[in-house]
């Protein structure tokens, strides 16, 4: 057997080039033919003369884009907290996998799963309501923390704590669901090398550190990767419904700030605009991670 | 959530009795044009008006279309409703109505539900393609509609087919209405007209804890505040608990004050801006003839200074913008608040199912010496609606509109309209005078005064009002009439649903139709060109700092920073068009 | 797996066990504060004093549920548009992976298809163009339209090929060996190896479709089309709405604001979503692809 990867006949070639047939077919009629609609960002769209006639302005939108104000403070936000979401969703739910995964009651492993993953599914708006008033200024949180002496934290109100409160509390939203993957890569680890790596005196911590982490690191590599692509969206929905002007300083992103001053809204090409900018961003973010994957790691992520 | 509590709730109902109210403002019916008709409003005959003459012209602005037209719309769908017998979404009573009598079928191009309603329409004039007519668009979506050559120029339909009602009520605002949908000489959209009312804050407070207190009501700012810390520092529900606020404020992105933006809402500080003469968030008179912002001026740093000053002491609930502050009153945990006369649909009515006993009042603050409030108005054209320049048959919405007008109730059932509600009517809109509640007071007082029932009908009547929101107060008034508090109620047992339009008419309305107050609008709702461009940015400055001043995150000094940084990027140059656009 | 007798084995068992539990508390509590919530009446809900019982006790949401048939309707158009979505998604993403997962001297040109597939995630022309797109074929108010509207569901995509890649490569050299070829190999083998990744992509898939409603908006103009969690959220009203309403808008909620209602509704359209996770979960199961390979 050649040592470096079997041989492929050319025959087996065109049949690969088959199955790829109906992806890209439906590649091509839901998702590169609608491409052309960002041609929108460098026009002044109407409605009525369509993408083939609307003005041409070239690069009009993107400089007014960068000349706002706020454009900074908000591209600065959206930095921070999706990169603080990428990692505490990246982290937590692989640390709960993990423990899921050495967990001895059994039994418990299942109900456990579906409960942690249920948050996922409630809309921010209802959860919103909900966090409103249990950390509110004189909710059960602070009230709590009244009786253990502490002072009530004002977190709506502190631009700082709001941040962290947006990053901690969208992680645990998610970090149920976004286990799943982990759990099914887990699954893909071989039983043997445990097994070899006991036998060796490994204990359980070392287990975990040399088989089981290198087992899904591609798979985390991954992950990472294709959440760099989400850097420019920080999480609209949840922080449209717990914001306010106070905290607008640190939790303004780019989504809820164009949409309260009105930008997206019927203001056609520069919501492309502003879709496209995101898009080349994660683009350039996405290669530069699987670059670096692929050099220092070795992984080949995709 | 942020939404404006209960401010939707059964505002349907009450909505519904506005417009009759407000609606019956005019005194031409078709039938005969110029002696004023008794509406019998009890009764279900369809007037097939074909057969009536209309002395101004050959067209009869509710005659029966020649032949059958059919119109696309954008139709609205209530979930909440429960259809009479036989009839369901897109076939209901009204529908039938039209096309029977009127000839008038129509279609839906497409369906929402007032989740999405506005995307959907949002979508439609992106995609260049509306149907024929559109109700309920917000002053930016007509605008845009406009922008993408979409929409018809109707001044000539209009003036053909409108009714003398509803001109009447179009041209009671003319100025106004023209400055918002004409240009070039063309009328581009139909504007809805809300009441006044609307549009007049009013200070709820809870008269019983007034009275626990042993305090009398504020007639200024200063008693206003302390009355505020009383409730908030006193236990005035006397129940030894330290869980009280003054004065609430408003909720997580909530409105400190009226703009020229939005509509009426609740817990806001107008009233106490008014006191310094500060009207923030529209554009007054310098004193030299001259337009300017009322944000920029130092009238309201010194109102900003007090505001944030009673934050400070206490007087205004500490969760203010953010947390779910309406919670306050529907638990009965909030003294005061600046709110709508129709409260008691919503919030109030939440406080007062939690408990029967609260004596919730409402007033005018004196903004002076002189004893008057002044108001800040509001834009009464909320919503407005637009037809396709592809329409066919323009007149047909026109007509629409004035079997709206004429009142429903000669169209279809009772029954049928009240289980449907005046929502579903496909021309549906707030469209009418004030006029209704001061005939509403005058006919409560004549019957306190003695008159009978029957008198009073007539009297109504005469004025073509309906008799509705009368009868409904009169039956769940006790004596002595006078007394307009709580007890002066009875809404035990089936009276309970009453609660909302007995009170807010009775009393939420009073106010408004007896108090001493007088309007200050703005000089202009124009948009210039700079403000499509800058407008939304240096809203979002002015209420950023100003709620970081309120709540004492800011010093009164990041006013001045404000000023620079707002006349800086925009505001003077805008300042400057609206100058000119006004000369 | 080796039992270990420590006592810092012991000790970590325990808190890990602390932990979770807690964690699961954590998450239960705001279901279990909807689900009060859902079973109170409006004054109370709306002055914040449900919390951990209901209070003023009643059915009335889930009888108006029930009793719409709307709601049904909608139900019926989600469960469609999840059971066509499964077996087209499935079936088109393993046959793509399988080629994709191959190195590029197996497959020459891999590398550009995968990067056309990643560019066109991250790149679209808007919700306008995509909307007039499908309005041309003809999939406005159509099933179809929600089904294959989305396209290709391209994360799921790299996820399954970054599962087969890292099988190991033994395996279908093989099956090779036995005189397999691909179409053999995909069907019979493979599809074997990797189930725990497609349960979990179907897990996505079916949640994905399942609760989205942007697309069910856009792509439906009547009623009698939308999917459920359209119809649900039309009723849900986001912030911005609502603040910046005319009346004459706001009139037109008028139970919007029911949050007894909404959080019923909520709670009837996560039922199945609740119900799918612990059936796929028999996937998750350590050990059993190789194990059974190997025998």
């Amino acid at each position: 057997m050649a040592k470096r990867g079997m041989k492929v006949k050319n025959s087996h070639v065109k049949h690969y080039w088959i199955m790829l047939i109906p992806a890209f077919i439906w590649l091509v009629l839901f998702q590169i033919r609608p491409m052309f609609g960002i041609i929108m960002a460098f026009q002044d769209y109407e409605p009525l003369k369509g993408l083939l006639h609307s003005e041409f302005i070239g690069l009009d939108n993107f400089t007014y884009l960068f000349e706002l104000s706020e454009v900074r403070s908000v591209l600065t936000n959206t930095l921070i907290i999706a990169f603080g979401k990428i990692v505490g969703n990246l982290l937590v739910p692989l640390i709960f996998a993990l423990l899921l995964n050495e967990l001895r009651v059994k039994y418990l492993v299942k109900p456990i799963q579906t409960i942690c993953y249920l948050p996922y599914f409630l809309s921010w708006v209802i959860i919103g309501g909900m966090m409103l008033q249990i950390f509110s200024y004189d909710g059960p949180v602070n009230q709590i923390l009244g009786f253990l002496g502490l002072e009530p934290m004002m977190f709506f109100q502190n631009a700082g704590l709001f941040r962290k409160f947006i990053i901690v509390s969208d992680v645990w939203k998610s970090f149920g669901y976004n286990a799943v993957i982990y759990l099914a890569a887990l699954t893909g680890i071989d039983p043997t090398l445990y097994e070899a790596a006991a036998i060796d005196g490994a204990g359980r911590w070392k287990r975990m550190l040399y088989v089981t982490l290198p087992g899904i690191g591609s798979t985390i590599a991954m992950l990472g990767i294709l959440s760099l692509g989400g850097i420019l969206n920080a999480g609209f929905d949840q922080i449209y419904n717990l914001y306010n002007p106070l905290v607008y300083s640190t939790a303004d992103i780019i989504d809820t700030y164009t949409y309260r001053i009105g930008f997206q809204q019927l203001n056609f090409s520069m919501g492309t605009t502003i879709g496209l900018l995101k898009s080349v961003v994660s683009f350039i973010l996405i290669t530069v991670g699987y670059w670096l994957a692929k050099k220092f790691v070795g992984y080949r992520v995709f | 959530m942020k939404k404006v509590k209960k401010v939707i709730a059964e505002a349907v109902a009450l909505l519904m009795l506005v417009s009759m109210i407000a609606g019956c403002g005019s005194t031409d019916s078709p039938t005969g044009g110029t002696e004023s008709a008794a509406v019998e409003s009890e009764t279900t005959k369809s007037e097939d008006s074909t057969t009536t003459v209309d002395p101004n012209e050959s067209i009869d602005p509710l005659g029966k279309l020649p032949e059958l037209v059919t119109l696309t719309r954008g139709a609205w769908i209530d979930t909440n409703i429960t259809y009479p017998e036989g009839q369901s979404f897109g076939d209901d009573a009204y529908i039938r109505m039209l096309e029977e009598q009127f000839n008038i079928k129509l279609e839906n191009a497409f369906e929402g539900g007032s989740g999405n309603l506005s995307e959907k329409v949002d979508l439609a004039i992106a995609s260049g393609e509306l149907p024929d007519f559109l109700v309920g668009l917000s002053y930016t979506q007509y605008k845009a509609a406009l922008k993408a050559g979409l929409l018809m120029d109707i001044s000539q339909v209009w003036d053909t087919y409108a009714s003398d009602v509803t001109k009447e009520v179009y041209d009671n605002k003319k100025e106004l209405f023209d400055g918002l949908v004409t240009q070039d000489g063309g009328m581009y959209a139909i504007p809805s007209s809300n009441p006044e009312a609307d549009f007049l804050s009013v200070m709820w407070i809870r008269q019983d804890w007034l009275d626990n207190l042993d305090l009398s009501v504020p007639t200024n700012l200063e008693e206003l505040e302390a009355v505020a810390i009383a409730f908030a520092t006193q236990d005035p529900d006397g129940n030894g608990a330290d869980d009280t606020v003054g004065i609430v404020g408003p909720s997580t992105n909530g409105r400190l004050y009226q703009d020229m933006s939005g509509s009426n809402f609740s817990f806001h500080f107008d009233q106490i801006f008014a006191t310094y003469n500060s009207f923030p968030g529209i554009w007054v008179d310098d004193g030299n003839g001259n337009a300017v912002y009322g944000s920029i001026l130092p009238e309201t740093r010194d109102a900003l200074e007090k505001i944030a000053s009673m934050y400070q002491n206490g007087a205004i609930s500490q969760g203010m913008l953010t947390s779910e502050t309406y919670e306050l009153i529907a638990s009965n945990k909030g003294g005061i608040f600046f709110g709508c006369w129709w409260e008691p649909f919503a919030n109030i009515g939440n406080s007062w199912n939690n408990d029967n006993s609260v004596n919730w009042q409402p007033y005018s603050l004196a903004s002076g010496d002189n004893g008057i409030y002044m108001a800040k108005g509001g834009n009464p054209a909320q919503v407005y609606t637009v037809i396709s320049k592809d329409c066919k048959n323009p007149e047909a919405v026109i007509i629409m509109l004035n079997i709206f007008k004429d009142n429903l109730s000669n169209y279809v059932s009772e029954e049928d309209r009240n289980k449907l509600g005046d929502g579903l009517y496909p021309m549906y809109m707030t469209f009418g005078t004030d006029e209704g509640f001061f005939l509403l007071y005058e006919a409560l007082d004549a019957y306190y005064n003695g008159k009978t029932v029957d008198e009073v009908h007539a009297m109504l009547i005469e004025n073509n009002q309906d008799v509705y929101t009368f009868d409904n107060i009169i039956s769940c008034k006790t004596e002595p009439y006078s007394d307009n508090s709580i007890n002066g109620f009875d809404f035990t047992g089936d009276k309970a649903g009453q609660y909302g339009t007995a009170y807010s008419f009775a009393v939420g309305a009073g106010p408004f139709v007896e108090s001493n107050y007088e309007f200050v609008y703005t000089l202009t709702y124009e948009k210039t060109k700079t403000m499509e461009q800058r407008w939304s940015n240096l809203s979002d400055l002015e209420y950023t700092t100003f709620s970081k001043i309120i709540m004492g995150e800011e010093p009164i000094s990041a006013f001045d920073d404000f000023v620079t940084k707002w006349l800086k990027e925009g505001g003077e140059t805008i300042t400057a068009e609206i100058q000119d656009s006004l000369k | 797996m080796m039992k270990d007798k420590s006592i810092g084995s012991k000790i970590f068992d325990l808190c890990n066990c602390i932990v979770l539990i807690a964690l699961t508390i954590l998450c239960l509590l705001p279901i279990w504060y909807c689900l009060m919530v859902s079973v109170s009446s409006k004054a109370a809900i709306e002055a914040g004093y449900v919390s951990v019982y209901p209070i003023g006790f009643n059915m009335e949401s889930y009888k108006a549920i029930i009793s719409d048939s709307v709601f049904f309707g909608a139900a019926w158009i989600s469960v469609q548009r999840v059971v066509l979505a499964s077996v087209v998604t499935m079936v088109i993403l393993v046959l793509a992976a399988y080629p994709l997962s191959k190195a590029k001297r197996q497959f020459p040109g891999r590398n550009i298809i995968m990067w056309i597939f990643v560019f066109c995630m991250l790149f679209s022309g808007g919700t306008i163009p995509w909307y007039l797109t499908l309005r041309s074929y003809g999939l406005i108010d159509n099933v179809w339209g929600l089904v294959l509207g989305g396209g290709v569901p391209i994360s799921n995509l790299i996820l399954l090929v970054n599962f087969i890649k890292n099988l190991p490569e033994e395996l279908e050299e093989a099956a090779m060996i036995d005189g397999a070829g691909p179409w053999r190999y995909l069907i019979d083998i493979l599809i074997h190896l990797i189930k725990p990744v497609l349960a979990t992509i179907l897990l996505f898939t079916i949640v994905g479709h399942w609760n989205d409603f942007f697309q069910g908006m856009i792509l439906s103009s009547k009623l009698k089309s939308y999917p459920l969690q359209t119809y649900v959220q039309q009723m849900v009203v986001s912030v911005q709405n609502m603040s910046s309403m005319s009346l004459d808008q706001l009139e037109r909620m008028s139970n919007l604001n029911n949050k007894s209602l909404n959080t019923a509704k909520i709670f009837v359209t996560m039922i199945p979503v609740l119900l799918i996770y612990p059936f796929l979960q028999r996937y998750f199961v350590k050990g059993i692809t190789l194990g059974s390979v190997k025998g």
